[in-house]
């Protein structure tokens, strides 16, 4: 398994000795999951739920939201009613 | 299993006739959290006041000619995974350490309107991942009956704080059995209801196609009607079905053991399951058995299937879910970074512990590209043959009954650096999660050294209301109750 790569998917900093540490789990995890394989699931649609869940359609009534100085209470850095956050695009 | 502790049906109907006040009765659950949570670490987070509160008006709402809902002055304990406005919910993690949320859940705006009263914010594996509460940011909880044991997990806080009669009901989450695992190791009584049946909005997700809430208890009749008062549907959430809820505590009464088919996989009773929990189950099916129950053996084995099935499934859909965590909105940032996904990175890398990250590369692994048919797309197909094991087996059979976890309440650290061998523990409860069934773990018995045992009943989906008369039948039916855990004697002068 390439655990650089997937934690670069699952954008997480990890430390050597963790990486070397999750490398090792997943790859004993993984081999316990080789059993899977022997299951005969050829005639067998995936199911992404236990049930399937028709489209529901609700009428479209506005409700209260909390006041937003409530909703951004628990932002790490905010300027004034925004979200704030560093650079998105890199300076060239 | 607290025989002191009063019902919580008792508790309401007190409180509704005007024999005690709601204020009254807090204040006892404040004083035993006082008296026993230093040893067990059970509540995160006590909310006195809010709760000192709520039962003062509850008991001037009384005064003034009210009718008091079902659970009137009922104290309530929630698993801290449940949104509480205003107070700290962290599921047990770092990244959410001093979250307040801005709203409550639906189950959480159910449970006040009934009368009940929150009163604390229980302990959890972090993200609800885990099986002994053990990876909670927070340290362990222990277990009542024996405090150098986990109490199981996810809903470890909760199903402890019941057991040691610091309230008499709580609330927990299962996504692959954390509400009728931990309920099982500590000796009360834990209901998954089926998928859609109670309103998920204000639960934060881990996995969304297994999410449900439900209610830990000390007996069947509290859990029955705890679901009464939780289940409905809710605009908010999507999933939750249409269907009113059914009043399952009068179906209660209308037990018939006789007309029970129980059936028993026989892969259940064999191989990894310790022999005390071997008999211990089957002594409970023998009383079942001897008052008039059928007991079917059932072929039915997915000792093979349901591990791997459910761990791939779980994990992508929390690899998912937990991308929330950005250091963005809410939860907490890592400083010093002068690009976005430089500080996302390093805040998801110092805000989630060990077995979170653990999860997260495995969902990430299974979703991506070149190994997304071999695991996640397998899996999902082998969810669909179990659902169809499953329904074969529910043509024969009303209730299916099987142990609640391989073992009862393992030594704290026995497990927590072996993760495979923490995800075998839950081999009997994921079925229900990956089907959609609904579970629920009833005490019948101990291991020699005074351990509870619980077992497990599925049925069919929607079909609470034969699950719960199965419990109750069971409960008839098993020997004497565990009487009260070591912690509870052991603080007793302190508590009173």
């Amino acid at each position: 398994m390439d655990i650089d790569r997937i934690a670069e998917l699952s954008r997480l900093a990890l430390t050597e000795a963790e990486r070397a540490r999750y490398a090792k789990d997943l790859d004993s995890i993984l081999g316990h999951f080789e059993r899977l394989q022997a299951a005969d699931t050829s005639d067998v649609p995936p199911a992404v739920s236990a049930v399937a869940l028709a489209p529901r359609e609700r009428d479209d009534i506005p409700r209260e939201s909390p006041p937003v100085d409530v909703l951004l209470e628990g932002a790490p850095a905010r300027q004034d009613d925004l979200y704030e956050v560093p650079r998105v695009i890199a300076a060239e | 299993m607290s025989p002191s502790t009063p019902s919580a049906l008792d508790l309401a109907t007190s409180v509704r006739s005007g024999e005690r006040t709601a204020i009254d009765i807090v204040e006892e659950s404040l004083a035993a959290i006082e008296a026993l949570n230093p040893k067990l670490r059970a509540f995160l987070k006590v909310d006195g006041n809010g709760a000192r509160q709520r039962a003062e008006e509850l008991d001037a709402a009384r005064q003034a000619g009210e009718t008091l809902g079902p659970l009137a002055g009922v104290p309530i304990a929630l698993k801290d995974n449940l949104c509480t406005r205003g107070l700290e919910t962290t599921c047990g993690s770092r990244i959410l350490e001093g979250y307040r949320p801005p709203y409550d859940a639906t189950v959480v705006e159910r449970l006040r309107g009934a009368g009940a009263v929150i009163v604390g914010k229980t302990n959890l594996d972090e993200f609800a991942m885990g099986s002994s509460t053990e990876n909670s940011a927070f340290g362990p909880t222990s277990n009542p009956w024996d405090a150098s044991r986990v109490p199981g997990g996810s809903s470890g806080g909760s199903a402890a704080a019941v057991a040691a009669g610091l309230v008499p009901v709580a609330l927990g989450s299962d996504t692959g059995g954390s509400i009728r695992q931990p309920a099982s190791l500590c000796g009360v009584v834990g209901l998954k209801p089926s998928y859609g049946r109670i309103s998920r909005f204000g639960l934060v997700a881990f996995g969304s196609s297994l999410d449900q809430i439900g209610p830990l208890t000390s007996t069947v009749a509290e859990a029955a009607a705890l679901f009464s008062v939780l289940a409905g549907p809710d605009p908010r959430d999507g999933t939750c079905d249409e269907r009113p809820a059914p009043d399952s505590l009068a179906a209660l009464e209308k037990r018939d053991v006789s007309r029970l088919r129980i059936g028993v996989p026989r892969a259940a009773f064999g191989a990894g399951v310790e022999a005390s929990v071997t008999a211990a189950c089957r002594a409970s099916l023998d009383a079942l058995s001897a008052r008039g129950a059928r007991l079917i053996d059932l072929d039915l084995d997915w000792s093979d299937l349901a591990i791997p099935t459910y761990y791939l499934v779980a994990t992508s859909e929390a690899s998912s879910n937990l991308a929330r965590y950005d250091g963005v909105r809410y939860g907490s940032r890592a400083a010093g970074h002068e690009d976005l996904i430089g500080m996302i990175t390093a805040s998801r890398g110092a805000g989630f512990g060990p077995e979170v990250k653990r999860r997260i590369l495995l969902g990430t692994y299974a979703l991506s590209a070149g190994y997304y048919d071999a695991y996640y797309r397998k899996a999902t197909q082998a969810r669909a043959l179990m659902g169809r094991q499953f329904a074969a087996a529910f043509e024969q059979v009303d209730v299916i009954a099987t142990p609640t976890s391989p073992t009862p309440a393992f030594p704290i650290g026995e497990k927590s650096e072996d993760p495979l061998q923490m995800y075998l523990c839950d081999v009997f409860s994921v079925p229900a999660n990956l089907v959609g069934l609904p579970g629920l773990s009833v005490p019948c018995g101990a291991s020699a050294d005074g351990l509870p045992i619980g077992l497990q009943l599925m049925a069919r989906r929607f079909d609470e209301t034969t699950l719960l008369q199965a419990g109750a039948c069971l409960e008839d039916a098993r020997p004497e109750p565990l009487g009260l855990p070591p912690i509870h004697r052991l603080a007793k002068g302190g508590a009173r």
